[in-house]
């Protein structure tokens, strides 16, 4: 299949610091994950790759085009950052219209194209609230929809996941696939293991600011399966979600932060465990915040690999 | 997309941006605080006919300074630096520097929202100043040419102070800092020196388009060597262009990493 991202040695640095060092790939339509720890370099590759920063040395091109600079090529393509980037003053609805109206739709195809994108990520009924008062898996699903409003050809997403509760995040998954389906490219970064997995086999580990690995997925599960994992999850009623979970063999250690109102559970076998958390909380019906892995998660997984 | 229907749509979103904006609540509010002790010092004066400083007085003595050397060159400053820096400081930046629009369409579409919207705030106040004192004398109202000279010399210190600082946030990440000490700092000393130096302040064109002859306004132009009309609006507008068009400059080619990008 013919490549629409390549890069060839792609380097990076913020004064000092490392960000990116001599990355050259090609990515086709279809999804492609972007493993990784925090701080690891993903980021820097996605804004490499999509415009926002300038190579120190090396190239990044799309469709063939180099990208940085390149007004024309933009409208091909979406990005959904990591961290929270909102005019806080307005509604959803203008934030989302106001981008497809960046894309060159007109004032009225921009509040349909708006309308039809927060519709598909489920706020079609808080559309009209201000974003200040939108909780933080409505933000995410906001940025996701701002990112798709003008069907790009080329999605690329910082974890897009994060803190989406998990019937969101299926749905979310669904709507990447169908792009997918509909022979678009899509490169997801996380540092979360089973999320990408949910997505696609094929991954593109990164660490320390380098492509550590890339191909099937399945080479690097296998390794990791008993790698014991930490998961967070936030919710009024987080005692009860840990009594309700506390039995199970696989759940290895438990840990309470009541001012964060937060439980962290360490677990050896993380299929299980996501298994039997999503089924908790859907028939206990506990209304979740936030789940996530801790920030050394991964790099602790990375560490066990490059270990071995 | 080209430059103008691209600056077109930024310019809108960011007008009705801004007009919600908390910050243009609290300088509205602040325009309208002259205007407060204009309608106590009226009120006064129609209690009492023989009081001594009438509103009017106030208003053309101690008003029009609060309004070309205090709030125009504040609000200026602040909606300036708002042009790049909100951007960075809600990491917005991203959406229009990977948005398929010239990139100088993205300041010159902010700077022009941010202008009406500063222009409002400033003219509100002083309008309303304006009807306050001359509220029992509609039909023969003072200082009507005044005001009016008043409502474009701020029009055209607001567009170049503006563009100033719109060019410092392009250059600067802390431009209000580089602002404050630019306001409080450079203009409010230099433009008392002699000669051709205060030649190297905004204030000092601004203040020769003022009526700078008449005698009420004398406090106002303390020490000035004015320059000739034509100078000054040359200069003013010299100012605004250029700085618009630096700040285009830098912003197309310049690389901005938000805080977390590493």
């Amino acid at each position: 299949m013919k490549s629409v991202v390549k890069t060839g040695n792609l380097s990076k640095w913020y004064g000092n610091i490392l960000g990116i060092s001599d990355i050259s790939l090609e990515i086709s339509p279809g999804i492609t994950g972007l493993l990784g720890p925090n701080g690891a370099g993903k980021s820097t590759f996605l804004k490499m790759i999509s415009g926002q920063l300038k190579a120190n040395i090396g190239t990044a091109a799309i469709f063939g085009e180099q990208v940085f600079s390149n007004q024309q090529l933009f409208s091909r393509i979406g990005f959904c950052p990591e961290y929270d980037s909102f005019y806080h003053d307005n509604t959803g609805f203008e934030q989302v219209a106001f981008l497809a109206g960046l894309r060159g739709f007109n004032k009225k195809e921009a509040a349909q194209k708006a309308e039809a994108a927060i519709d598909r990520v489920g706020l079609l009924g808080n559309k009209d609230k201000l974003i200040r008062e939108y909780s933080l898996g409505m933000r995410q699903r906001l940025k996701f929809a701002g990112s798709i409003v003008h069907e790009p050809e080329v999605l690329m997403l910082d974890e897009p996941l994060r803190g989406i509760d998990p019937l969101w995040r299926v749905n979310i998954i669904r709507i990447i696939k169908e792009f997918e389906k509909a022979g678009k490219t899509i490169i997801v970064a996380s540092h979360i293991l089973p999320e990408v997995e949910a997505m696609t086999d094929d991954i593109i580990l990164i660490h320390q600011g380098k492509v550590f690995a890339q191909g099937d997925i399945h080479y690097i599960r296998d390794l990791i399966d008993t790698h014991p994992h930490m998961i967070s999850v936030k919710c009024g009623d987080y005692r009860k979600l840990a009594a309700l979970l506390i039995d199970r063999e696989y759940i290895l250690d438990v840990h309470f932060d009541r001012e964060s109102s937060k439980v962290t559970l360490k677990t050896d076998h993380r299929d299980k465990f996501f298994d039997l958390l999503n089924r908790t909380i859907v028939d206990h019906k506990i209304e979740v915040e936030e789940i996530i892995s801790p920030d050394d998660n991964l790099q602790g997984v990375f560490d066990y690999l490059i270990g071995r | 997309m080209g430059l103008i229907t691209s600056a077109k749509k930024i310019f809108t979103f960011f007008f009705k941006h801004g007009i919600k904006s908390k910050k243009a609540k609290i300088f509205f509010l602040l325009s309208f605080l002259p205007v407060l002790v204009l309608i106590i010092a009226k009120i006064f004066e129609l209690t009492d006919p023989g009081a001594r400083i009438t509103a009017a007085d106030i208003f053309s003595k101690a008003m029009l300074i609060i309004y070309i050397q205090l709030l125009i060159p504040i609000l200026a400053l602040f909606f300036g630096s708002l042009v790049v820096n909100e951007e960075m400081d809600n990491k917005t930046l991203i959406y229009l520097t990977t948005s398929p629009v010239p990139k100088p369409a993205i300041i010159l579409g902010k700077y022009a929202a941010y202008i009406l919207l500063t222009a409002i705030i400033v003219n509100a106040g002083l309008l309303l100043s304006f009807i306050t004192i001359n509220i029992d004398r509609l039909g023969r109202a003072v200082y009507v040419n005044q005001f009016l000279t008043f409502v474009g010399v701020g029009f055209l210190a607001l567009l170049a102070y503006t563009a100033f600082f719109t060019l410092l946030g392009t250059i600067f990440k802390k431009s209000v800092v580089f602002g404050l000490l630019f306001i409080f700092g450079w203009e409010s000393l230099v433009q008392y020196f002699p000669g051709v130096t205060q030649k190297f302040t905004f204030i000092h064109y601004v203040k020769s388009l003022l009526p700078y002859s008449a005698e009420n306004v004398k406090f106002l132009v303390f020490k000035l060597e004015p320059s000739g009309t034509a100078e000054s609006l040359v200069v003013l507008l010299l100012i605004t262009i250029i700085s618009l068009a630096v700040g285009s400059f830098i912003f197309n080619k310049r690389e901005y990493i938000l805080s977390d990008a590493a």
